[in-house]
Order: structure tokens, then sequence, then C-alpha cells
């Protein structure tokens, strides 16, 4: 009886020591505190693509005009004559006052400023880079976190663009060109394929979404259908859809407005939507397709040839993990493959 | 493993002259809390004969058990046996009622009285019964909290609409929620005119509800100054409240996207892009982004805050929009689709928490909510207790309103799937656990009292509160924990254990709230909104 009562108070000793231990780092945190500021939010936080790219553009321009001695503390600068630079060497940013054609393969592993354009024949490897003309990079080159031109972009065949690539005009990837976020008014996948571009020759019947078997109202203008559905061809719908399940729009039908479907969406040829497609799964579009608004899907989008996403008037996204293009698509405003996106061509 | 054998025995006995028949619908119910402790208990035996024995506990409740059940013997003609007979605080109920279902004449094979069971064995049904429940209950949260922490440390995450940044953007309406906000409001009003959302596309309205400070004034100065961007709501009769304002406000709006803010809140340049993005997807009613206490190290008070709200926002919110939950509205640093909520029966002005009440007419209604955590506000938190007591009251007592008004539409709903409707109704249920929790607690220690004598009713209670301990309010700091590691912060965490202290002063001021609304119920009273105290100096001051 003894011992179970000396051992029982043994235990509950035990138990409020723990608890008091626990209770120490505790009230030393807070009668000293070591870690108390509130979470940092960056106020100027946006999601602009050419953030990093403009942060160096004024870290140049606020430094160009000092004297050369101060310049030369923060920056290297790009002799006229490149024969025999060694840019493994280089270990500070690097300016260019003027236009860079470069005749062997560069590997920079500093961010580049090039006060012109930039011309490279290829297997050249750079980390950030900006250019206030053009930049033509040669196949099978590579940028490690981004590129900006305030004129074209052009990257030859089988180059890798990880990060960000900008331009204030167009961007044009070869085939077989890996990216991961694009923006530009225009983004040319290969040459356009003019022959399979969106149009119809056939009057589309009209028709209402709400008169599709099973549509229930939403809102205005929009209606949901639980389960499958599909859209035939040649019609045009007038409304915004939800569906619940996976929506097949059959070839050269029309949707004024947005389509939503969870389980995946696929596009037949030569469709056009007014509004957004979005989905949860996967988002296939044949030849010739014309979305006006945003392609949004959690998984993978995949865009056929001759299909045209945005306008210059009215700048698209397109947003997922995976975007495989097929060579011939023009895209308007972003293009950002979360894993990885690239130009197929047969 | 000769314990479980033997419990398992007696479990499964069905002889009719068996004391212990586990008849039970809540059998496997039984079983599981069985297992769960283990329990052995040194019963004395009153009477016995070649085949079976008379046992009784200290409350005078008595079994009839086979030698055949025996585990292990003490002396051959000795006063105890040790039994690993599943009898629990929980089980004592059954064992009461299967003797009672077992017994032919009401005696033993030498004549003796087999049962004497009353009143009290049945309250003590009742009360077993009850704790059972709880326990599960508690445990069933627990397990939630544990499985969101873990979604969001090993999960798929999910940031659908995070990467529009170019698209042609709608017209929207930003409120800013304002009652005596002259310390606030121009830090609002000045962050919303340095967005990066296109000003042609953008009306900022600042609702003005009845102020008697100098808001009217600070909100009119900024109309002068920055003519044809703002466009001001100044109220100063009508029903008193956020929701009732609000909803007086909104035919002012412009576009179908209305963003809400409270007067403290200071968003990014980017904020407002990140929250309207959603709305392209024609599905989503409304959105959320994360709060952040701006106010974070003022005192213990805002430091535990900071971490609740770490908890909530980083893991909680962000794991239920992984797994197509439900995340929840929360009525500011966030906004809704104007047609959805008209499509839903408008905006309600008769609730405490308008934001909880439109999440779930929304939800019921197959709408979407969605959770954007990269969408960060700063906000305050209340630096007095007071305050927060006030505050968190006001939260469950709008909650439990939506939960009277909503449950059984949303339990019945077309349009959720399975997951959304468990989640939708475990949430709903949420500011119901603290008084349900000081039931289970209440019901342990009386049971505790009820067995004295029986070292297995000693320990039920126990295993009561360690499953409370490890499996409810564990689980929730460890989600905290979780949170504010993905923070990126460290230190803070040390702060963890005074949080039982927050815990608990949530505990009584949410079941006290419970009361106040049954209350209100009964006796017809008028909700009255507590306003939230603010603490931030007006720049010219500070």
């Amino acid at each position: 009886m003894m011992g179970g009562t000396v051992a029982y108070a043994a235990f509950l000793t035990f138990c409020a020591m723990l608890m008091v231990l626990a209770f120490r780092p505790a009230w030393r945190e807070w009668r000293a505190p070591t870690d108390c500021l509130p979470l940092s939010i960056t106020k100027s936080h946006t999601t602009h693509i050419d953030h990093l790219a403009e942060e160096f553009r004024q870290e140049i321009t606020s430094n160009l005009f000092t004297s050369p001695e101060e310049l030369a503390l923060k920056f290297d600068m790009v002799p006229e004559h490149l024969a025999g630079m060694d840019w493994h060497a280089v270990s500070k940013p690097m300016i260019s006052l003027q236009s860079l054609d470069l005749q062997n393969a560069v590997k920079c592993h500093t961010p580049l400023y090039v006060n012109g354009d930039l011309h490279s024949i290829g297997h050249d490897a750079f980390s950030g880079l900006f250019v206030s003309g053009k930049i033509f990079l040669g196949p099978h080159s590579a940028v490690r976190e981004w590129v900006h031109a305030d004129d074209a972009i052009v990257l030859d065949v089988a180059c890798v663009a990880l990060r960000r690539i900008s331009s204030l005009v167009a961007i044009e990837l070869k085939k077989k060109c890996c990216f991961e976020r694009l923006n530009a008014p225009v983004v040319f996948f290969g040459p356009p394929d003019e022959m399979r571009m969106p149009h119809s020759e056939v009057m589309p019947l009209e028709c209402d979404v709400g008169l599709l078997p099973g549509a229930l109202w939403r809102t205005d203008g929009l209606y949901m259908i639980r389960g499958d559905c599909v859209l035939p061809r040649h019609c045009k719908f007038n409304g915004s859809l939800i569906v619940t399940g996976h929506l097949i729009v059959g070839a050269h039908t029309i949707v004024d407005g947005d389509i939503k479907a969870r389980k995946g969406v696929s596009l037949g040829t030569g469709v056009q939507v007014t509004g957004s497609v979005i989905s949860e799964n996967e988002i296939k579009m044949f030849h010739g397709v014309k979305i006006a608004g945003l392609v949004i899907s959690e998984t993978s989008v995949l865009i056929g040839t001759g299909s045209v996403i945005g306008s210059l008037a009215v700048p698209s996204t397109i947003s997922a993990e995976t975007i495989i293009v097929e060579s011939g698509v023009i895209t308007h405003g972003t293009v950002w493959a979360r894993d990885v996106g690239t130009v197929w061509s047969v | 493993m000769g314990l479980l054998g033997t419990i398992v025995r007696v479990k499964t006995h069905r002889s009719s002259d068996c004391g212990i028949k586990f008849v039970s619908r809540f059998g496997k119910a039984l079983r599981a809390c069985v297992l769960l402790s283990g329990i052995f208990s040194n019963v004395p035996v009153i009477a016995q004969n070649k085949t079976s024995m008379m046992m009784s506990d200290p409350v005078g409740i008595t079994a009839h058990v086979r030698k055949s059940d025996v585990v292990e013997a003490g002396p051959q003609h000795g006063v105890t046996l040790k039994l690993s007979i599943a009898i629990s605080a929980v089980g004592s109920s059954y064992r009461n009622r299967s003797l009672i279902e077992s017994t032919q004449d009401g005696t033993l094979d030498n004549g003796e009285p087999r049962v004497s069971v009353g009143f009290a064995a049945g309250v003590i049904t009742v009360m077993t019964d009850t704790l059972f429940l709880i326990t599960l209950v508690m445990m069933v949260y627990g397990v939630r909290h544990f499985f969101f922490t873990l979604n969001r440390l090993f999960g798929r995450q999910r940031h659908p609409y995070i990467d529009i940044d170019t698209a042609r953007w709608p017209m929207i309406t930003v409120f800013i929620a304002a009652h005596n906000e002259e310390q606030v409001i121009a830090g609002c009003i000045d962050a919303l005119l340095d967005t990066d959302y296109p000003a042609n596309y953008l009306k900022i309205i600042p609702v003005n509800d009845r102020s008697q400070d100098g808001t009217y004034r600070i909100i009119e100065e900024y109309v002068a100054r920055y003519p044809g961007q703002i466009f001001p709501y100044h109220r100063s009769t009508g029903k008193a409240g956020k929701s009732a304002a609000l909803k007086d406000a909104l035919p002012y709006a412009a576009g179908d996207i209305v963003i809400i803010f409270d007067a403290d809140y200071v968003p990014g340049r980017g904020l407002l892009k990140q929250l309207v993005a959603p709305f392209f997807d024609p599905e989503v009613g409304a959105v959320m982004g994360r709060v952040v206490p701006v106010n974070a190290g003022v005192n213990l008070l805002t430091r535990m805050l900071d971490l609740e709200r770490s908890g909530g926002y980083q893991v909680d919110q962000q794991a239920r929009m992984n797994l197509k939950l439900v995340p929840q509205y929360g009525g500011t640093v966030g906004g809704v689709r104007c047609s959805a909520v008209a499509a839903v029966g408008g905006w309600h002005d008769d609730i405490l928490a308008e934001d909880t009440d439109i999440t779930y007419r929304l939800l019921l209604n197959g709408w979407k909510t969605v959770y954007t955590n990269r969408s960060e506000c700063y906000e305050e938190v209340p630096e007095e207790w007071g305050t927060r007591i006030k505050q968190i009251m006001r939260w469950a007592k709008g909650h439990n309103q939506v939960l009277a008004r909503y449950w059984y539409q949303f339990a019945t709903s077309p349009f959720l799937t399975v997951r959304e409707r468990i989640d939708g109704l475990l949430l709903l249920f949420v500011f119901i656990l603290p008084p349900l929790l000081m039931l289970g607690w209440l019901l342990a220690i009386a049971l505790y009292f009820f067995n004295a004598g029986a070292m297995l009713t000693k320990l039920i209670p126990a295993f009561a509160l360690i499953a409370y301990g490890t499996m409810g309010n564990f689980a929730a700091f460890f989600q905290i924990v979780i949170a504010v590691l993905l923070d990126g912060n460290r230190n803070r965490i040390r702060l963890l254990p005074f949080n039982l202290l927050g815990f608990f002063v949530s505990l009584f001021a949410i079941s006290h709230s419970v009361f106040s609304l049954l209350a209100d119920r009964l006796l017809r009273r008028e909700m009255v909104w507590d306003k939230t105290v603010r603490y931030r100096q007006p720049v010219a001051q500070a």
C-alpha cells in the first residue's frame, strides 16, 4: 500500500516535472524575446514576370553614371574585343555597353547586361540576361534564372530556358525548346501554321447552354451539368458552363463564355471559346483551337498546332504543371509551366 | 497475448448461464475501447461454486462469471482473482445490462441473489455512453488535425490560380469596412491606391459605418485628393454591425467581384490581382487570402495569437485547399462573386458571422470557395484578453448560428462530395467542441468517483484525458509547430506551452457563448456586434 502511494507520488512528480520543463524555454522566450517580428510580407511583392530583370536594370542604371572606380567595385565590363576573354573567371555582374555577337560558346555564371543586341552561335549558358535590344540564342543554349529583352527574343532549336523569359515585343521558341515561364505580347512556338489556323466554313447552329440536358441554372448565363458532357460539333453555345465530369467540345463549335470541367476538357479541331477554359485535370486542344481567355489546368495542357490563345489586345495566361505545345502555336501573354513546358514537333 | 486472448473469449461467450455477455449494439466500439486500454482489475469474489463465481465492485455492480473466463487465479480459495474482463467505466454499463439479460431466476447456484442494479446504474450507463462518444468525437477532430498537418508536409500543394498574371482583369469593387477607424483607415486606403490592379477597373468604397471619430474626415480628405478613385459610403443610421453595413453598401458596387478588407488591413501591391484571379474560374464563389498579425510581438497574447493564426492558415486552410475540402471564406482579405451570393439568397445581416454564413450557403449550393495562401495581408490582433475573449465569443456565436441554420441542408446537399460534406460538417461543429469537452471532463471526474475502488475504472478517466490531450489538443499544437516552421520561423515555437492558457480561455469563452446563444434564442434577445479594438497609432502621431 505504502509502496503504491510512493510510486503514485513519484509518477505525479515526474509528470509535473515534464510539464514544468516544457515551460522553461517558453518562459525565457516570453521574458527575453528572440523571435517576435511579424511574418515578413513584401509590400511591393507582385507576380510580374520581369520582376528580377527590372531589379537588375535599376541596379545597373543607378550605378552606370557613378565614377569608373565605383562601377568597377560592383560590375565587370565586357571588353570591346571578346577574343580571349575568360568568362569563367568572371565573379561580378557584367555590363556590355554595346551589342554582343558571340563567336564562341559562352558560359557566364553572373548576370549580364547588354546595351544593344545579343547574338550567340549556340551551346551557351547564362544565369541572367538583360538586353535592351534583341536576343538570339543559338541551338542548345541554356538560361538558368531569367532573360529579359526590350525587343524580341529568339531561342533556337533545343534551348533550355529555366525560370523566366520576358520580352516587351515577342518571344519565339523553336522546336524541342524547354521552358518554364514566358511572357510577351506574342509568343511563337515554332513557325506559325497558317494552314491550321482557326477557321470554319460551316455556319454554326445557335444553341443556349441552358437548354442542354441536365443543365442547372447557377446565375445569369452560367449553367452546371453534373457528370460528363459532350457539346456537338458546328454549334454556337451562348453562356458559360460548369461540368463536374469530363467535357468534350465537338469540332468547330463556338462557346461564347467560360468553361470549367473538373475531370478534364477536350476541345476538338477549330473550337473557339470566348472566355476561359479551366480544369482540375488535363486540357487537350486539337489543332486550330482559339481561346480568348485563360487556360488553367492543375495537371497538363496539350495545345495542337495552329491554335491561338489570347490576343494582342487581351493577353492571356496558360498555366499548368506540364505544358506541351505543338510547333505552330501562337499565344499572347503568359505561359507558365510549373514543372516543364516543351515545344513538340513531329 | 493472454490478456487479449481472454478478452476475446469473454466477449464472444454466448452461453445462457454465463454472467457476461456482450450483447450491446455498441459491442464493436466497446471492443475498441477495451483493446485501447487493456485494463486489468482486481475484483473481489463474493461467492463461488465449481463452475462459476460471483464478484462485485464497490458500487454494487455484481457479475456472475464462469471460471473458464478467469485468466489467472490467485490462491485456490483466495479472496481476489485477477481478471482480464473487459470492464471499464464504459463497459460496466453493458456488464449490468448483460447480467440482467442473462439472469434466469435471480439467484446463483447456491441460492444467493445475483444482481442489485437500480437507477444509479442507468445513470452510469448514460454517462459512460456519453463519455465514450465525446472521446470518439475528440479523437476524430484530433486525427483531422494530424491529417491536415501531414498533408501540408508531404501532400501535393494546390495553388491553381497563383500563376495568373496577365488577363483581362474584371471590374471590381473594394469595400473597406470601417467603424471608428481613424487610427488605421488611411494606411488601408494608401495601400489600395498603390496596388498594381488596373485603376480604371477598380472602385474603392470605404464603408463608414456610424463612426464617431475622425474616420469621416479622413475619408473625405482622400476623396478630395484622389477624385474619381474613391467613392465613400457614409452610414449614420441603420442596423449595427459589419454585415449590415456591407449589405447596405452592396448596391453601390461596380462589377461582379467584391473584395473586402477591414480598415486595419494593409494590402500589398499585388494582392488584389491574387485575390481576383480565382474568380476566372466560373465555379468559384468566394476567395480567401491569409491574414498575418502585424502586432505579433507586442505581448504574450499577440504572440500566442500569431502562432494560432499560423496554424489556422498555413496548415489548416491550405490543407483543405489541397484536399479539395472546404476552405473557409473569412470575411476580410477575400472576396465574393456578387451574382453567386445573390443566387444563394443574398447578404444576410442578421448573423454575427456573415462570412461563415456565405461560405456555407455557397458550398451547399454547389459553389466553390478558394484559399490562396500566398495572398498575405497584415491585420491587428487583440492585445488585451478582454478584447480577445469578446472576439472569440462573437466568432463562436456567429458560427453556431450558421450551424443551427444550415447543418441539415449541408448534410443533404446534392452538390457536395463525401469528403466536402464530412469536412464541412466537422468545421461547422467546431465551436460546439469546447462545451462538449468540458462535459467530457465532468463525466470523467464523476465516473472516477462512482468507481473509486476499481483500478480499471480509475484508469478510464485518465485514458479519456490522455485521449483529449494527445489526440485533440496536441494535434492542434503539432499543427501550429509545423505552420511556424513552414513560415521559416524557429524560436517562437518555444512559446507553445503557453497556448494551453489560450486554449483554456477559449474553452470557457466559447462555452459561455454557446449558452449565451441559447439564452438569446429563448429570451429573443437581439444580437450585439462587438467591434474589435484597434491599437495602431495614426501615421501623423506615430
